[in-house]
């Protein structure tokens, strides 16, 4: 089974690219809309990580991201998570607000408004690529709502791996600069987009890639 | 898994909805961790390691660590993790873990001496085989021995 972009065949790879730029394009739509400002998403590089790999690669277990998670069903099933660094959360929540993120009553990072900006950050970015997928390979998945978690980068992937199959199974990723304001008083923004496939679903979507 | 004796020490980093439990013999100071993932095997496969599930991971565990040289009589137990991250609404596994760990450690008549479950936040976890204390560290909340 192919690891990575260059071990895949034209048509596979193909695909996956295709799926990042419709992906991409959707995303700097709605996301122009949201914020009121043009917006443009890269078009993410995408691999196949495996599950294993996936928290060394992503920084480390103890790496402390922003996670935003979404429960896929459907076709595919799984979860959708979006992970940002701090730094990147608190450019995001400004950007979104128009104003620096606060605590919450707490005395945690991000209010209730905040969090509640970065979870339809993700909203979009998962209607985006779900829709894409959908128009790729004909497999649909639903999104749930967002839940989002402050913590360490393994915490927050544990309950996804709990739900994948074997941890030599593939893991969709995309790689990427969220988005970048083309009005330039507001910069780049970079996190990473999982697609977790549970045991069911992983078979489904490499099939439907392709790959055997 | 992971199974020794003083004055080594083990540590599990990043659990989330994961588990980490560890059975030991405080008189002569032998034991063992395991990382838990999912409560049990109905859906394991051929290729999956076993001591990611509570069961049938403590039953290894428990006989690894007297393979290792601990009585049977003198094991005993901590863990700590078991919290729901994300969606917990649709994901119950880190409580299911939790719950899974205690029934597998209470049938083998392994008294858990203290644990630190549930909640919503990361733990990372060190097990000092030496002083037999478990450490847990949150994000949020600094660190806890017990």
């Amino acid at each position: 089974m192919a690891a990575s972009l260059e071990e895949m065949n034209a048509m596979q790879v193909d695909i996956l690219k295709e799926i990042a730029n419709i992906g991409a394009g959707h995303a700097s739509s709605a996301l122009s809309m949201m914020l009121e400002m043009r917006v443009e998403q890269q078009i993410p590089e995408v691999s196949l990580v495996r599950l294993e790999d996936m928290t060394d690669l992503l920084g480390g277990a103890e790496r402390p991201v922003v996670g935003v998670g979404i429960v896929v069903s459907g076709d595919i099933a799984g979860y959708l998570l979006m992970l940002l660094d701090i730094g990147q959360a608190e450019k995001v929540v400004q950007a979104i607000r128009g104003q620096p993120a606060e605590t919450n009553e707490y005395g945690e990072p991000f209010s209730m408004l905040d969090r509640s900006a970065l979870q339809e950050t993700l909203n979009i970015m998962a209607g985006s690529y779900l829709t894409a997928l959908s128009e790729m390979t004909g497999l649909m998945g639903i999104p749930s709502t967002p839940d989002l978690a402050l913590d360490m980068l393994g915490s927050v992937l544990s309950q996804p791996i709990a739900a994948a199959g074997e941890s030599s199974d593939y893991v969709l990723y995309f790689r990427s600069g969220l988005f970048s304001s083309l009005s330039d008083d507001i910069g780049t923004f970079s996190g990473d987009l999982l697609l977790v496939p549970d045991k069911e679903s992983y078979t489904t979507l490499l099939k439907s890639l392709g790959c055997e | 898994m992971k199974v020794s004796a003083a004055p080594d020490t083990f540590s599990a980093v990043g659990l989330g909805s994961c588990m980490g439990v560890v059975v030991y013999d405080p008189v002569r100071k032998i034991g063992g961790m395991i990382h838990v993932l999912l409560p049990n095997s109905k859906d394991m496969n051929a290729a999956d390691s076993r001591t990611k599930f509570a069961d049938p991971g403590i039953f290894d565990l428990v006989d690894a660590v007297v393979k290792a040289g601990g009585m049977r009589k003198n094991l005993v137990a901590k863990m700590a993790g078991g919290a729901a991250m994300l969606n917990a609404a649709t994901s119950q596994v880190g409580l299911r873990n939790a719950e899974e760990s205690k029934r597998v450690l209470e049938a083998l008549n392994v008294k858990i001496l203290a644990q630190d479950t549930g909640g919503t936040c990361g733990r990372t976890v060190t097990f000092d085989l030496q002083t037999c204390t478990m450490c847990v560290s949150t994000l949020s909340k600094g660190k806890v021995n017990f």
